[in-house]
This record gives structure tokens, sequence and C-alpha cells, in this order.
């Protein structure tokens, strides 16, 4: 039928799996903090059917087990195959250092270059257009950055691999999520 | 000499263009027999052609309808879910470096063989050093393979009249060579610098180019958009939209269960016969089931999202009954009412 299937079983599994260590370590939860463990354990369990393999799952799992409260729940849900998220952490704690350094770099040669720009005179209506352009590609580029689970450090290139898989894999979380909704609407 | 005619080169180029084309669409080809996606065939070729097609004016008339382009989209994208490698594969054949070429080199020669015709020579993917190539390309434009092509779709696909503007890369194919480390083949085109810097912009730029046209796949609605803002722009919002709906599932359940106790047998009996629902051409329609007809989209419960809990007032007939939900008036999926009907059986 469909060659996603196999991939919302696994994420159903494991998402129930880590819903249920949740369950057993809080009684009476509020609804937001509901909420936000069916999430976590949701964007968990999708990242972790990854295994690894693509950047975007990784950072969303060390982003995840960096903060102190959600970190214990993170141990939980992933259990005993915690093993990659601690090396992930150091990773980008350094590469959040030259990001930021790299960042300002950047910052200072855009000034430099825009100040040069408005020395020249009279620029040719291509010339406008096409840095209208490319400004506008540069700033969506940025929001897409900020969307992705660790994309800041990613180039255009593999920002773009990463966006398709993060598509594929929302899709199948919010297809999940609303059949299992709708068969505990039916039910209950 | 390569100069004499403009007529061959035309020639020559539409016969580059096709065969590239036809690389890809025997790669294409072996990954979705490998699957047996039925009816892939179509948005395959339509997704070739995209590929292929230098300006962007013409994507409009080649491509099908949107529902079918969804369901090939789909199909695409479901792709490179189970063969992790065989996204590699497409990657790699589209030249990136980082992607171990060997398997994929195997594979297109495997096709190639079969595909060409002649069997003069056989093809294989040749990577080579881009600064070497560009400056021995340039003198000889001659060296080309002819290649037979598979489609009729590739008809299409005529090259531009002004062959300065041709956008492909030119894969250079020499039998001899045998084994060459991760390089990858550039040929200046006519007219153009052939610094390696410039060279190496223009290969970024296509890898790019590429990677957007499978998204434009992935997102519906962009389709008609063919500028890479505009395109940027759908694609965050539909991410946008789809990390938004997360979040709204994700209230409705925790407003479902008091008690975060999903009831597991019960799930996986009714969940996992589930045959996948397909994200429909419109993703954002959600269609609440709701046995009283009335059909609440996904639009109403955003307007209700401020209070959280809006469960729509319905009568909601018992476990017992979730088998005798009539599910034609509602859903526009059929795989779910097939669901439906055999979960009346259970």
């Amino acid at each position: 039928m469909c060659p996603h299937t196999s991939l919302k079983q696994q994420f159903l599994k494991k998402w129930i799996m880590g819903l249920q260590r949740c369950s057993f370590s809080k009684k009476n939860m509020s609804i937001l903090e509901r909420k936000k463990t069916i999430k976590l354990s949701a964007d968990i369990a999708m990242a972790s059917a990854r295994n690894g393999t693509t950047r975007w799952s990784r950072a969303l799992i060390s982003n995840a087990s960096k903060d102190g409260s959600d970190n214990r729940l993170v141990q939980q849900i992933l259990g005993p195959d915690s093993n990659t998220p601690a090396v992930a952490t150091t990773t980008n704690k350094a590469r959040t250092r030259r990001a930021s350094v790299c960042k300002k770099i950047v910052k200072r040669s855009h000034q430099i270059r825009r100040r040069r720009r408005k020395c020249v005179a009279a620029a040719p209506v291509k010339a406008v257009t096409s840095s209208i352009s490319k400004h506008l590609v540069r700033k969506r580029t940025q929001v897409l950055k900020t969307l992705i689970p660790g994309g800041e450090f990613m180039d255009e290139i593999c920002l773009i691999e990463e966006t398709l898989d993060y598509i594929t894999s929302l899709r199948v979380q919010v297809d999940v999520m609303r059949s299992v909704a709708s068969a505990c609407f039916s039910q209950s | 000499m390569n100069r004499a005619l403009p007529e061959m080169l035309q020639w020559q180029q539409q016969q580059q263009q096709q065969s590239y084309f036809s690389e890809l669409s025997g790669v294409f080809r072996s990954q979705i027999s490998h699957l047996c996606f039925d009816g892939g065939f179509m948005s395959s070729d339509s997704v070739v052609t995209r590929e292929v097609k230098p300006d962007n004016n013409g994507l409009e008339t080649a491509w099908p309808e949107p529902g079918k382009l969804e369901m090939g989209s789909l199909g695409l994208g479901f792709e490179f879910e189970p063969c992790g490698p065989s996204y590699n594969m497409n990657y790699a054949i589209s030249g990136t470096s980082s992607c171990p070429p060997p398997a994929a080199a195997e594979l297109v020669t495997g096709k190639m063989g079969s595909a060409v015709g002649t069997g003069n020579e056989s093809f294989k993917k040749r990577k080579a050093d881009k600064l070497q190539n560009s400056k021995a390309a340039v003198e000889d434009d001659s060296m080309k393979k002819i290649k037979a092509y598979e489609e009729d779709g590739e008809s299409k696909i005529t090259g531009p009249s002004n062959s300065n503007k041709s956008k492909h890369k030119k894969e250079n194919s020499k039998a001899s060579e045998v084994q060459k480390p991760d390089y990858i083949h550039v040929r200046a085109r006519r007219g153009q610098a052939t610094d390696s810097h410039s060279l190496a912009e223009r290969v970024r730029r296509e890898k790019i180019s590429e990677r957007m046209k499978y998204l434009q796949d992935l997102v519906p609605g962009c389709n008609k958009i063919t500028g890479k803002a505009g395109m940027l722009d759908e694609i965050i919002n539909y991410v946008q939209s789809l990390q938004r709906q997360v979040e709204f599932l994700s209230m409705k359940l925790a407003a479902v269960n008091p008690r975060l106790d999903f009831n597991i047998d019960n799930l996986f009996t009714k969940v996992e016969e589930f045959p996948a629902v397909q994200v429909v051409a419109n993703p954002i329609h959600y269609l609440h089931f709701n046995p009283a007809q009335e059909v609440v989209s996904e639009t109403a419960l955003r307007r209700t999202i401020s209070a959280p809990v809006t469960i729509p007032d319905t009568s909601f007939l018992d476990s017992s009954c979730f088998a005798q939900i009539q599910p034609s008036a509602t859903w526009d999926d059929v795989e779910l009412q097939n669901l439906y009907n055999a979960g009346r059986f259970h």
C-alpha cells in the first residue's frame, strides 16, 4: 500500500511506549503538562525513528535533553537507547559558540557591502531586482533555519535536504496523531 | 568544427539532455519498480521532466493535475523512507560527492547497459577533476556520447534554441576510465566563464535547484511558483502549519485523556489496521469525524482553539458501535472507509 506504513507503526510504538513511561512518573498532571509530554514524546519518537541518520533528528533530541526539566522525560522516553544525546550536546555547544562568532563576521561583511553598494550610483534595474530577490531568499532561509531543528548550523544544500526529511516525518506524525485522536474519540 | 553548424550543436545538446534525462529516469524507474509503486510512472516522468526542464516557464504545461501530482509526489516522497541508500543514490547521481558513489555508479551502469541500444560503449558515470575537465571540455565539445533515450516525454524537452542558455551539466562519459575518486564532472557551458569558482558556484546552484524541485513535489501548491523566494515562502508556511497541527493534535489528545493512558490494545488493533492515511492534496482540511454528520473543518476548529477543550457536542456511539459509524458521509479517504467496513466484522 503505502511505504510509509512501517514508519508510522514504528513511530506509534515508540510514542506509546514513551507515554507509558511518562505516565508512571507523575500523576495528576494538568492539561498543559499533559500536552507538553504528549508533544515531546511524539517529537522524540519521530526523531528516534530516524536512528540518528538525519541532522534534524539528532538536533531535536539534543535540544530536548539540554533543558533540565525535560531531560528526565527524555531519558525516560529514550530508555536504555540514550547514547547519542550526550555527545550531541557538547558538539552543539561548541558549534553555537563558533556560529555566533561567524555570524558577527558575516554581519559586519554585510554592512560593509551595503555601504559599498550605496556608493555605487544608479545601479541598473536588473542588479537592483536581483539584489532584492537575493535579499528575500536570504531572509527566508533564515526563517527556515529557525524552523528546522538544528537548522542554524546547516548550509543551504543540507538545509533543503533536511527540510525534505523533516516534512515527511512531520506528515507521518500528523497522520498518526490524527488517527489516534479519532480512535480515542470514537472510543470514549 | 563544433562551431560549424548551430543545428549540430543543438542536436548534440538534445542528445545530452536526453542522456542525462534517461539516466535519471533509469534510476527512478529502478527505484519505483523496486517499491512496486503503481501509477508512479506518470509522476516519475513528470518529475524527471521537471528536473531537466531548462526554463521554468514550461512547468505548468508538463505537469499533471494537482491531485495526481500529489499522488505521484507522495509516491516519490515515500521513496525516501524505506530506501535510505536509494535516497542517497538519487543525490549521488546528481553529483553529490559526499554520498557514496560506487553503488550508485553500479546501479546506473546496470541501467545504462540495458538502456543503451547501440551497445558500443558502456556508459559509466565518470567523475573527474573539475578544473582539468573544464579546460579540456571547452576544446572538444564534439566528444559526446550518443545515448538511446527511453521515453517520449523527453521529446518535450527540446533543447533551447540558444546554446548559450543551456542549463545542464554535461557529463563526460569515457569508457576507458574505470574508477575515479569522488569528483564531479562539470563542463563549462559555451560562453560561460571557465574558472573553478564560477563552476563550483554553478554546481552548487544546480544542486540547490534540484533539491528545490523535490521540495516542490512534497509541498502542495508549489507547482505554480517558480522562484526560489516564493517556494521558500511556501515551504515555510507548510512547515509552520504542520508544526501547528502537531501542537493542536497533542492538545486535543491531552484533553481526551485525563491520565495519559492510551488503551494500548484497542489502539493498536484499530490504528494498525489503518492503511496509511494519505495526506490529500490539501492537508489543511482536517475533517473531524462526527457521527452526527457535521463536518467540522480545521479552520473552524482553529477559531475555537483558544478554548482548547472544544469537543464538538455530538452523541458519540460507544465502543461497541464503533463499527457502525457511517463513513461515507464524512471521510474523503476511501481507505478509511474500507477500514471501517472491516471493523464491522471485527
